[in-house]
């Protein structure tokens, strides 16, 4: 089955597509990118990196500008899977959705208007489960951006690795934050997994952090063959 | 205790979503479990477990409704659950009617019967279908969701259905079928 993958870029989305490959084909990424300055600059820092993404997975990238209200988030969705099936001929999504059932309806009921499977391969995975998936799987991701106490600068740019995961364990049972970051606590950013065909290096970047909120900015980068 | 989970999905990519949930749940309540497909459930199986629970299915997955899988079921003396999809497994098997209805997303659950798996009288519940059933006898309503039955159970045996999902917000249904039937 030909699929298309509802990629953010981060974590999520990435290891759904690597769960996704062993049974189908991902044949294009779907990215709704906020028309917001706002939103783009503090909760989608990394946005334009997505098309770089696409470059080192291998994969051609749909992207649809989409507002901050619900209809316009319907529209569009509604819009870049239109596009993708008249362009991939795909004939479902693999969404990076865990618990949100907000979210899970939205993909559910707009693919159900399209006639396209659904496929949620993280659908109420473990916390603990899902990071240390990411980190055994041989997935280069870091902390793009941190919202909540008591995640500090110090965060920005950290690489998920077991140490990284034992902490925000940590903090989840003691403050009782999402350790996957699904209540927007943490963004993160997958610079390499099992499946891109290139990795991504940082050459450049800025650390903007004030009162419990911070983001790390990718200036510049370059692709390294693999 | 041993349980039998049968997987309801013709797509292995949708197993991930509808049958590791549950599993998860039994197993943190130290079930020694049994999964299989839908398509190999055989009677050494049924014979070899005390209890059974059907998982759901993706909302374009209903090839489980073409064929006879689950003759079975009108036989079984064991106790048996079936959620999302297989509510409609549960309804065909004792000859009710399934018809279109889509419903997706969180919705109000109100109980019209006392029954074992829930206590609450009213409670969210998440619906992934694309059916529903107009039930009769053998079966009872246990509860509604506005008119459509959501939740159902034989007159006389302990064959339970679920029309929502109870692993997302009502993981206990599943913990009292496994507990007190």
């Amino acid at each position: 089955m030909r699929l298309g993958a509802l990629f953010s870029g981060g974590k999520d989305s990435c290891l759904a597509i690597y769960e996704a490959l062993k049974f189908h084909e991902v044949s294009c990424l779907i990215s709704l990118v906020p028309k917001s300055e706002e939103s783009r600059i503090f909760h989608y820092p990394n946005a334009w990196l997505t098309k770089v993404q696409a470059e080192a997975i291998g994969l051609p990238i749909i992207q649809v500008e989409t507002g901050d209200s619900e209809s316009e988030g319907i529209t569009s969705l509604r819009k870049a899977l239109r596009q993708a099936i008249k362009r991939f001929k795909i004939c479902g999504i693999v969404t990076g959705a865990i618990r949100s059932t907000y979210q899970a309806s939205r993909f559910q009921r707009e693919s159900a208007k399209l006639g396209l499977w659904c496929f949620n391969p993280l659908w109420l995975m473990d916390q603990s489960e899902l990071l240390n998936r990411i980190v055994k799987e041989g997935f280069h991701a870091i902390i793009s951006g941190v919202f909540a106490y008591p995640l500090d600068k110090s965060f920005l740019g950290k690489t998920i690795d077991y140490e990284f995961v034992r902490k925000i364990l940590e903090f989840q049972k003691k403050y009782g934050i999402s350790a996957a970051g699904e209540g927007g606590e943490i963004e993160t950013t997958v610079l390499d997994a099992p499946f891109f065909r290139k990795r991504i290096e940082v050459t450049d970047y800025e650390i903007h952090y004030r009162e419990n909120s911070g983001i790390f900015k990718v200036k510049d980068l370059r692709l390294i063959s693999k | 205790m041993r349980i039998l989970l049968i997987n309801l999905c013709y797509e292995p990519l949708s197993e991930l979503e509808f049958v590791r949930p549950i599993a998860n749940i039994l197993s943190n309540i130290g079930v020694n479990l049994l999964t299989k497909r839908y398509t190999e459930v055989n009677l050494r199986d049924l014979h070899s477990v005390e209890k059974v629970i059907i998982s759901g299915s993706a909302l374009r997955d209903d090839k489980f409704l073409v064929g006879e899988w689950f003759e079975w079921l009108e036989k079984c003396d064991r106790p048996v659950l079936g959620v999302g999809s297989s509510f409609q497994v549960i309804a065909k098997a004792f000859h009710c009617h399934l018809f279109d209805k889509a419903k997706i997303g969180l919705f109000n659950v109100k109980v019209v019967r006392e029954n074992i798996l829930v206590k609450e009288k009213e409670f969210y519940a998440y619906f992934l279908t694309g059916k529903a059933a107009k039930i009769s006898k053998p079966l009872e309503s246990l509860a509604k969701t506005g008119t459509l039955d959501c939740m159902i159970k034989h007159e006389s045996k302990d064959v339970y259905g679920c029309l929502f999902h109870p692993e997302v917000t009502k993981p206990e249904i599943i913990v009292n079928f496994v507990l007190k039937t």
